[in-house]
């Protein structure tokens, strides 16, 4: 799945029309739109809203290795040499207030520039900021993605709109940056979640579920099972069938731990021979 | 199982994150040179890119960022118990770099380090003042690449010239480089030392294809050992850690005997043995690093926190490569 936050609706329709996304009416705290490989949410203006706003959404989802989140809009920059309307991946984010600084890992490959960015609390007029890029919510939203998602899976994209004289600036010359940019970004987005899958899990459910049984059967301890799982797990890995191991406990029924114990001793001097 | 499309990932070192006080050393402004066309992020302190919560070790190996930091404290230790001091009073291991371009199955370094980046300290003068300072109390044996492999690196560092540059004058301290690597020629001028030893790792050609990703196979490792034994380096065998593996016997049978066909076993300064052995919590991260490696998913028993094979077979395993080596080397000179 991908996660898109946007602070304002204007970032976002025209992921919503290109993507096909529906309003999602169980959720009416925010505004979420949502196909079934993608969902977004408009987070509202500024830190504590937009944390808020994520962190809401992804705390309802079960996000899996190969799930990415992306935060999507305008910001600001001081430097002129910029155009209007340039697209930046985000490899340093500053807070403003704290001085604090964070790190998306920049593992996978990208057609944008990249730039630093500063997250500011208030709407920045004057040209004090340190990174070259302007904002008022990355900050924030890194910090409550990272309770869900790995640093890899993070990714800040930023449209440059102005150079920090907001006053100048109207809602159809953003639409107009953001038509441009949307396509590159939903093309790359399509990549990365066609060519990544990062499940490395040995075991199915089945099998997870069988070994479950056995240690029922078997009256083990926690500490057992993990033993137990353990040995099951290198045993597959040695390319052995574990359906016809499994099988073959399934068939056991322990009166006690300690007759547990001694099953249990027997498979592993069976496993390493 | 995972699935990464070829050219989905950056090159290796991509981005460098550059300590703002590191910026001015030397070593910084010639990595910077020489890794042209990467993009340079600074930053304020190494830990706020190394040391971020949850971050992918595995993944990161398949695009490794480079770190440039300066250390100041601590940057000298006492050796660990689980370390062979080859009766060296006064053990001592220093990490002037932190991870390695290798990505061995096996690594402690995963478990370790919660990040796969590769740190580099530029500040190589204060470690020298810092063993100076220890020099003057004692004589000093100090493994210099266990949380590295310094000589895979010299090429961007210099590191291993300049301690051994710096082992000339200081005659009381013993250096230990440990590698895997096949750059001897990198530091084929310099005349060797006798506070100097190079110490390779070998496994069999079965264990380097299958665990030891991305480190040069047994014949290259070889040809730079006899290189630098003909020079009249003190060269270190290291068949450690030995793995337990699908007909291990005839894995280790097959090294030793073509390892000593190669070199003659007489200028070989001594030989470590060392089976598979890692702290229990180690293997615990290792494990959800790499939940799909055979070599870390063995059932290992676990004495007093660190993880092995059981005694018999333990017994087995050291004996029989015991037995091997002894053929060759002067027992005496085989360490365990």
């Amino acid at each position: 799945m991908i996660y898109i936050s946007t602070a304002m609706y204007i970032e976002a329709q025209e992921f919503i029309k290109k993507l096909g996304l529906k309003r999602d009416n169980s959720i009416n705290k925010f505004e979420v739109f949502k196909n079934d490989e993608v969902v977004l949410v408009i987070t509202g203006v500024g830190k504590v809203k937009s944390a808020v706003a994520l962190t809401y959404l992804l705390a309802r989802q079960e996000i899996t290795p190969n799930d990415l989140y992306i935060n999507f809009g305008v910001c600001g920059t001081r430097d002129r040499q910029v155009s209007q309307g340039e697209v930046f991946l985000c490899n340093k984010i500053m807070d403003n207030d704290t001085k604090f600084t964070f790190y998306p890992d920049i593992l996978f490959k990208h057609p944008f520039k990249e730039a630093g960015i500063e997250t500011f609390s208030t709407v920045v007029v004057e040209e004090k900021a340190q990174e070259p890029l302007v904002d008022m919510e990355a900050s924030a939203l890194y910090q409550a993605a990272s309770v869900f998602f790995k640093p890899h899976q993070i990714f800040f994209i930023k449209a440059v709109s102005d150079y920090l004289n907001t006053e100048n600036i109207d809602k159809d010359f953003i639409s107009n940056i953001i038509e441009k940019n949307v396509d590159k970004v939903i093309e790359w987005l399509n990549h990365i979640k066609d060519n990544f899958h990062y499940g490395r899990e040995v075991l199915t459910q089945y099998e997870e579920e069988l070994i479950k049984k056995v240690s029922e059967n078997l009256k083990m301890s926690a500490t057992m099972e993990n033993e137990f799982k353990q040995l099951i797990v290198y045993y597959k890995l040695l390319d052995n069938d574990i359906t016809e191991l499994l099988n073959t406990y399934l068939k056991v029924e322990c009166k006690s731990k300690n007759e547990g114990k001694m099953h249990l001793a027997e498979l592993k001097r069976r496993i390493v021979k | 199982m995972q699935s990464l499309k070829e050219g989905l990932l950056n090159r290796a070192f991509s981005h460098i994150y550059v300590e703002k006080r590191a910026m001015e050393y030397n070593l910084t402004k010639e990595i910077l040179k020489r890794l042209e066309g990467s993009k340079i992020i600074e930053i304020e302190h190494y830990k706020d890119v190394f040391s971020r919560a949850n971050q992918d070790f595995y993944l990161q190996k398949k695009s490794p960022k480079l770190i440039l930091a300066v250390k100041n404290n601590n940057l000298i230790y006492k050796g660990a118990e689980v370390c062979e001091d080859f009766g060296n009073k006064h053990f001592y291991y220093t990490s002037i770099m932190m991870n390695c371009i290798y990505d061995c199955e096996y690594c402690y370094l995963q478990g370790m380090y919660t990040s796969s980046n590769i740190v580099i300290f530029v500040n190589i003068d204060d470690y020298f003042k810092e063993v100076e300072e220890l020099l003057k109390m004692h004589p000093v044996y100090l493994c210099i690449s266990y949380d590295t492999d310094l000589l895979a690196f010299e090429g961007l560092t210099n590191y291993v010239r300049e301690f051994v540059k710096f082992a000339k004058v200081n005659k009381d301290l013993t250096i230990e480089i440990r590698t895997k690597s096949a750059n001897f020629s990198l530091i084929r001028d310099i005349e060797p030392q006798d506070n100097v030893i190079l110490a390779w790792t070998l496994s069999p050609d079965g264990v380097i294809e299958k665990y030891e990703h991305r480190t040069p196979n047994l014949k290259r490792r070889v040809e730079s050992i006899k290189e630098a034994v003909d020079r009249g380096w003190r060269v270190r065998l290291c068949f450690d850690p030995i793995l337990y593996i699908k007909n291990w016997r005839e894995e280790y049978r097959v090294l030793v005997e073509e390892v000593f066909s190669k070199i003659d076993a007489d200028k070989i300064y001594d030989v470590s043995i060392g089976l598979f052995r890692v702290s229990k919590d180690y293997l615990k991260r290792m494990r959800r690093q790499r939940p799909d490696s055979i070599v870390l998913n063995f059932p290992y028993d676990s004495v007093e926190g660190v993880c092995s094979y059981d005694k018999e077979l333990s017994e087995n395993m050291i004996g029989y490569v015991y037995s091997l080596v002894g053929k060759y080397v002067d027992k005496k000179k085989i360490y365990i």
